[in-house]
């Protein structure tokens, strides 16, 4: 294609400087994109076997996003160059190029504050303007010649990581021992940080969970269960192994080893198809972990969102009010809502052949910060607000929630509550098809959290910093008709630990599958008695976290804190040997603090002998 | 064992050693964004940066060739 030139000939359109500048932005952008992409994948996950909170999908992902990034940037440029020629020459817009460029890669390095990479991206992109400048020609030249190159490469990355992913669930589905005749299917819902004391299936004054009530008519309702860890990743490594937190290597910066099996390994094991569907990006993905056993997994979405975080520039613009602002948008711009966590598992439900059991995994993660349901139920526990939802979430997660005023607070609460009663929606929802699909008949199904959240309770907001009842009591459903007794509710405090020997004990594996912990049927199996059930003595840890809040608890100097539930009494022993000590059952806010009382001593001295004894840590 | 008492007791290489025991994460990043800035502005003007150094080198070479001719 040619366009008349200035001295009467025709020239090539790519000869055109605007034309030259969006060629060198469209480069530019895919050369980043996939430097970034191979330094994160390469070095940073398989070689240093680092945490990256993206998927492999990032691959192309990347240079996709930063190919849509600096195109938009080369536009505006070069409609700046076509207005103002004198000032935005070819050099000068390869100069911005480059700044973004640099930057962008310079950003993957947090050892650099956000000064430094301006400084020294301006000071690498000048240099490279200088020498591109005076070569021109021969750059240009190699730009066009190569960029075929850099777009064939994310296009063979996009679908050798769609294609292997596929390929790699085929292997495993083949590969699938044969199931025990009449094997019930399982289905474990965790709804991500949601305390019981949150829901109206425990009294809460709000009618947050109509359905989960109906539900909880068909099964058994603990009305104590308690969770291992105050946070995602070790509560559910828990779930899924029977073990401790601090048996485990679940941390805030480790990924589950292969220490211990997991519950949908040995499910996979006796034949079962498996399948996890993740909307905890953070700390439930494969990088952590606990996809062991899956078969199919999916965490990360293929998103127009996901791309566009999966650029280091993606990121930081997705992060920006003024960006949310004016993209309209200010959830997490790769967020799944319930409604997408359900519809990949009844895709998945829908396309399976061969008739084996299945073990579905969901992790709904719509009542975790920042709170904002759908329009319908943002106004269901509170009026509209001027500002918005986004306003008030966004403000409660950037700031110390303690500083927020009282109304703010309260607006957050009424968006928590709307979170939760969309959820249970979902869950209804998801219940009504999978009925229809034929899929509960012969199945288990458990219900509950990894961890509660607090909301302003001993002064504290958030999750992860401490071990008061609003984290650790949790919700926790187990149905199964025919099985499991019908609208009954267990006392006795139960922990999180114990639910794989449930389930492989609900099941009939028991004899072939061992794992730690008591099988919670022995509660209706057999007449349990107050006395007996007291015995028990439940455990909970947290570990400081290497990005928590300076304000938080464990992040000044009370360190790593353990917690004893036994018959009334929650014992808590700070790392820096702080103790407190409520009699839960007449005190569930746990006011009161019986420590420095001196008819508690007994009690106090017990716990500690227990936590010496029992519980060893690594 | 007061603090009196264990300064005797330090010599140069402990010393450096204790000083060593600082250098953190937290020294640690402020000083490689203080060399990246540094850096970044050198790169901007790289061309006089360099200019600047021949001068400087060329005004010592010249005070150092007068007196090696003296000799």
């Amino acid at each position: 294609m040619t366009v008349p030139a200035s001295n009467g000939k025709r020239k090539s359109i790519f000869d055109l400087q605007s034309i030259r500048i969006l060629v060198f932005a469209a480069w530019f952008g895919l050369l980043t994109g996939l430097a970034e992409a191979l330094f994160r994948v390469i070095w940073r996950q398989l070689i240093r076997h680092n945490v990256i909170w993206a998927s492999r999908d990032i691959l192309w992902m990347a240079p996709i996003s930063d190919l849509i990034i600096f195109v938009l940037a080369g536009c505006c440029l070069a409609l700046l160059a076509l207005s103002l020629p004198k000032l935005i020459s070819l050099r000068v817009a390869t100069f911005v190029l480059a700044l973004m460029s640099f930057a962008a890669l310079l950003m993957l390095f947090p050892q650099l504050n956000i000064y430094a990479v301006i400084l020294l991206a301006s000071g690498l992109a000048f240099q490279t303007s200088r020498v591109i400048s005076a070569k021109q020609i021969r750059f240009y030249g190699l730009v066009r010649r190569s960029i075929v190159w850099l777009v064939a490469i994310v296009l063979t990355m996009a679908i050798g990581v769609t294609a292997g992913r596929q390929i790699m669930e085929w292997r495993a589905v083949a590969q699938l021992p044969a199931a025990p005749n009449g094997a019930p299917n399982v289905i474990l819902i965790v709804l991500d940080t949601l305390p019981a004391g949150s829901l109206s299936l425990y009294g809460y004054q709000r009618r947050t969970s109509p359905q989960l009530e109906r539900l909880a008519s068909r099964g058994v309702v603990f009305d104590n269960a308690i969770a291992t860890a105050p946070w995602t990743l070790p509560s559910h490594a828990s779930i899924f192994t029977g073990r401790l937190p601090y048996e485990l290597s679940a941390s805030w910066t480790k990924p589950l080893d292969k220490s211990y099996p997991t519950l949908a390994e040995e499910l996979r094991d006796h034949g079962y198809e498996t399948a996890g569907f993740a909307g905890n990006l953070v700390y439930c993905s494969y990088e952590h972990g606990l996809n062991r056993g899956m078969v199919r997994y999916r965490d990360f979405p293929v998103t127009m969102g996901q791309t566009f975080i999966s650029s280091t520039l993606g990121q930081v613009m997705s992060d920006k009010r003024w960006f949310q602002r004016l993209s309209r948008y200010h959830n997490d711009f790769n967020r799944k809502n319930a409604e997408t966590i359900s519809r990949q598992l009844l895709d998945w439900l829908g396309s399976r052949k061969g008739g084996r059991p299945f073990f579905g995994f969901l992790n709904y993660y719509d009542t975790h910060a920042p709170y904002l349901p759908p329009s319908q139920f943002e106004t269901r526990f509170g009026p509209n607000q001027p500002n918005g939802a986004a306003f008030y979430s966004r403000a409660g997660l950037e700031t110390n929630r303690w500083k927020l005023p009282r109304q703010a607070q309260d607006v957050e609460r009424n968006l928590y509550d709307g979170s939760i009663a969309y959820l249970d929606n979902q869950i209804g929802l998801l219940l009504g098809e999978m009925e229809k699909l034929g899929a509960l008949n012969n199945t288990l199904i458990i219900v509950t959290a990894d961890h509660g959240e607090q909301f302003g309770e001993h002064g504290l907001y958030d999750h992860g910093n401490s071990l008061y009842l609003p984290l650790l009591h949790v919700p926790l459903l187990v149905v199964f008709p025919r099985h499991v007794p019908e609208g009954e509710r267990i006392q006795q405090a139960v922990s999180l630990r114990d639910l794989p020997a449930t389930v492989v004990d609900l099941i009939g594996l028991n004899q072939s599958t061992q794992f730690q912990g008591k099988s919670m049927a022995r509660f209706w199996n057999k007449p349990v008695n107050d006395g007996q059930a007291t015995e028990e003595v439940l455990y909970s840890e947290v570990r400081p976290g290497f990005h928590l809040e300076k304000w938080y608890p464990t992040a000044q100097g009370r360190g790593y804190m353990k917690s004893l539930i036994r018959g009334n009494y929650h014992f808590i022993l700070d790392g820096d040997g702080k103790e407190e000590l409520y009699d839960w059952k007449s005190d569930p806010d746990e006011k009161n603090n019986l420590a420095q009382s001196e008819s508690s001593r007994p009690v106090l001295e017990e716990f500690k002998l227990t936590l010496n004894t029992t519980f060893h840590s690594r | 064992m007061s603090i009196h008492e264990l300064v005797p007791l330090i010599n140069t290489s402990h010393f450096l050693s204790a000083i060593l025991l600082y250098a953190g994460p937290d020294q640690i990043l402020p000083l490689m964004s203080v060399l990246g800035g540094i850096l970044g502005v050198l790169l901007v003007f790289w061309q006089r940066f360099v200019r600047l150094v021949r001068r400087v080198g060329q005004f010592f070479m010249s005070k150092l060739r007068p007196s090696a001719g003296k000799k």
